[in-house]
């Protein structure tokens, strides 16, 4: 078992693993419930940015080691890399993706960790990063990253300048000009939970899918130490009825415009014949982590206790039954 | 290497293609007229994706799940037209195929299913066929499909969590040039594939790619004989979706050349290879991988 590096100081040959993926790489003997099918690994720490509710934000008082409620112990990248390249041939994970904090020199040093990887192995790479431009966005590509994610977070300005401070324009305006000059490529990240109206959610993952962006649902988790540490978290039906519009949405079985919204912005309908919606919900799949395929971030937002707001497994019968019971109950036609 | 003709000899690649198999297999060889396993589109012609190599051409030979032939067949192989997402809506079918898979095996080319799907088909999987692409621009291209060689991956490793699954490898899929075959096959290699079937670009009447040539001959040998030189020990085979007529007499003596383990609907000339090379010619009469 490899010795985490905490008591060293952060060297730049360093990146940090999630706990999950530490498991499973076999960097750290912990029994995992269920395991991550992509290894995460974060790159950096300490962002320059302050979003309200990152354990990694300038003004955040979470530890260092923390992103959302995951632990991080920090590896050597020559340590980790032939790892992911065995725990990838033996099928434990099907991609790895960066995440990395903004902080001064990111860009290079992600690009040196992508480098590492490309020449370790073969395993589908993904970066989420903070890119200050168009350039940086295709260099990652070229360098044989898979698909950039730009996370906006926020359904909508109002709710981006509340929790994320401005530029709002200026990133969103990234993102836009990322998904039309790298169709495919580029991934969004959407927090239900943090303001928005459902219509709003709505409205955000139906633009984004028509740009050609994929999208990854995430369920706000208040994470002591942060700023938004006192709000509560979406309540499970509500999170559930946008888990459901971005399935109809991405699977093109539906378009927000159809959709229809109590006075409080709640989806009160999806436009949809109940049957219909009830035989594509049967699987259980609308209820799984999004995102990029093989990611499944297990108990990433959620407590082992529950709700699992994104399942990192398929779903018993019964427990995909009983979340299409909760949303089909809330809708009103 | 003995009976080998001289182009196969003077090519280094090939003649190390050949040692190896000499070296990893019996001189045995698998030779298949599959017609014993009947095609099954159980979404009839219909096809969203309308790619540019197929257009849903090979849709329109198949049977419907309600051909009463299907009775008489000893294996069926289940495919169908994709959806938007690249998946073969099986699962409003599977009463129909549940009750002709009695007494049957199931060969199953059913696209990026789910796990949901898959794990509802997986009592009659007797295989999955998967089409395995190693290019972002080939999928977006050729398939239309907004995915990415990571979802190919993620998708085979799910499927392979619960049936056995033979990757098949498209060579020339964009429009007969090569493009991420040699990627498909690194990758398929570093995730441990056991099984691999090649099939090579047919330009076919009606379809964008009506107008392109097959991938020309020595690439796809060359290819060939990578795959077999990188899958030592992994049975590889000519699978029946490749050119016809003049090509195939040229193509299917040297892929026995270079050391495959088996080829469908063999030219006759690589039936005189197999002899010539001491191989012993074993014959099938369903598809490859069942």
């Amino acid at each position: 078992m490899l010795r985490a590096v905490e008591d060293l100081p952060d060297g730049p040959e360093d990146v940090r693993v999630s706990s999950g993926s530490a498991a499973v790489l076999g960097l750290a003997a912990l029994r995992v419930e269920v395991p991550p099918t992509t290894a995460y690994l974060m790159v950096g720490e300490r962002c320059s940015m302050d979003c309200g509710f990152c354990a990694q934000a300038r003004s955040s008082t979470a530890r260092a080691d923390q992103l959302s409620r995951v632990v991080w112990p920090r590896y050597p990248l020559s340590a980790v890399v032939p790892r992911i390249a065995a725990a990838f041939a033996s099928g434990a994970i099907a991609r790895c993706c960066l995440q990395v904090v903004a902080t001064p020199g990111h860009a290079d040093r992600t690009r040196a960790v992508v480098r590492a990887m490309r020449r370790g192995s073969a395993v589908p790479l993904c970066v989420c990063t903070r890119a200050s431009g168009l350039e940086d966005v295709g260099e990652l590509l070229a360098l044989g990253v898979e698909r950039v994610t730009l996370a906006l977070d926020a359904a909508s300005e109002h709710v981006y300048n509340r929790v994320k401070g401005r530029h709002w324009e200026r990133f969103s305006g990234l993102l836009r000009e990322a998904a039309r000059a790298y169709p495919g490529r580029i991934g969004t990240h959407l927090i239900i939970g943090l303001g928005e109206t459902e219509a709003e959610a709505a409205a955000f993952l139906q633009e984004m899918h028509d740009l050609g962006v994929l999208t990854a649902l995430f369920a706000f988790t208040p994470v002591p130490g942060t700023a938004l540490e006192g709000e509560q978290p979406p309540s499970e039906v509500s999170y559930r009825r946008c888990q459901v519009a971005r399935y109809l949405i991405v699977n093109g079985l539906a378009r927000a415009e159809q959709f229809r919204y109590s006075a409080k912005g709640e989806i009160a309908s999806y436009g949809v014949p109940a049957g219909v919606l009830e035989e594509v919900l049967r699987t259980g799949e609308a209820y799984r982590t999004s995102g990029c395929s093989g990611c499944n971030r297990p108990f990433y937002n959620e407590r082992p206790g529950g709700p699992l707001y994104n399942y990192p497994r398929p779903l018993s019968p019964a427990e995909a039954e009983a979340a299409t019971a909760l949303v089909m109950a809330s809708l009103t036609h | 290497m003995g009976g080998c003709p001289e182009e196969v000899r003077a090519n280094p690649l090939w003649r190390r293609a050949w040692e190896v198999r000499q070296e990893h297999f019996e001189p045995r060889i698998r030779f298949e007229r599959p017609v014993a396993t009947l095609a099954v589109s159980v979404t009839g012609a219909a096809c969203a994706l309308r790619c540019a190599h197929c257009n849903g051409h090979y849709l329109a030979g198949m049977r419907r799940l309600d051909d009463p032939a299907l009775d008489a067949a000893r294996s069926l192989l289940i495919s169908g037209g994709c959806d938007r997402e690249g998946r073969v809506p099986v699962l409003p079918h599977l009463g129909a195929i549940a009750r002709l898979a009695a007494g049957r095996r199931l060969n199953w080319h059913v696209g990026l299913i789910d796990e949901a799907t898959m794990l509802a088909i997986r009592p009659y999987a007797d295989v999955i066929s998967f089409d395995f692409v190693g290019d972002d621009d080939t999928i977006r291209e050729v398939y239309g499909l907004a995915k990415t060689v990571g979802d190919y991956v993620a998708c085979f490793q799910m499927l392979r969590r619960y049936a056995r699954v033979v990757p098949h490898v498209t060579i020339g899929l964009h429009g007969g040039r090569l493009r991420g075959e040699r990627r498909a096959l690194e990758i398929l290699r570093s995730l441990g594939a056991d099984e691999l079937v090649l099939i090579v670009f047919i330009p076919t009447p009606g379809t964008a790619f009506a107008a392109c040539e097959p991938p020309r001959l020595n690439e796809v040998v060359d290819l060939i004989a990578e795959a077999r030189v990188r899958f030592p020990d992994v049975p590889v085979r000519l699978g029946c979706m490749r050119p016809g007529g003049e090509y195939r007499e040229q193509l299917d003596p040297l892929a026995v050349e270079v050391g495959l383990n088996g080829i469908v609907n063999p030219a006759r000339g690589a039936v005189r290879a197999a002899q010539r090379l001491g191989l012993r010619i074993e014959w099938g009469d369903e598809c490859c991988v069942l």
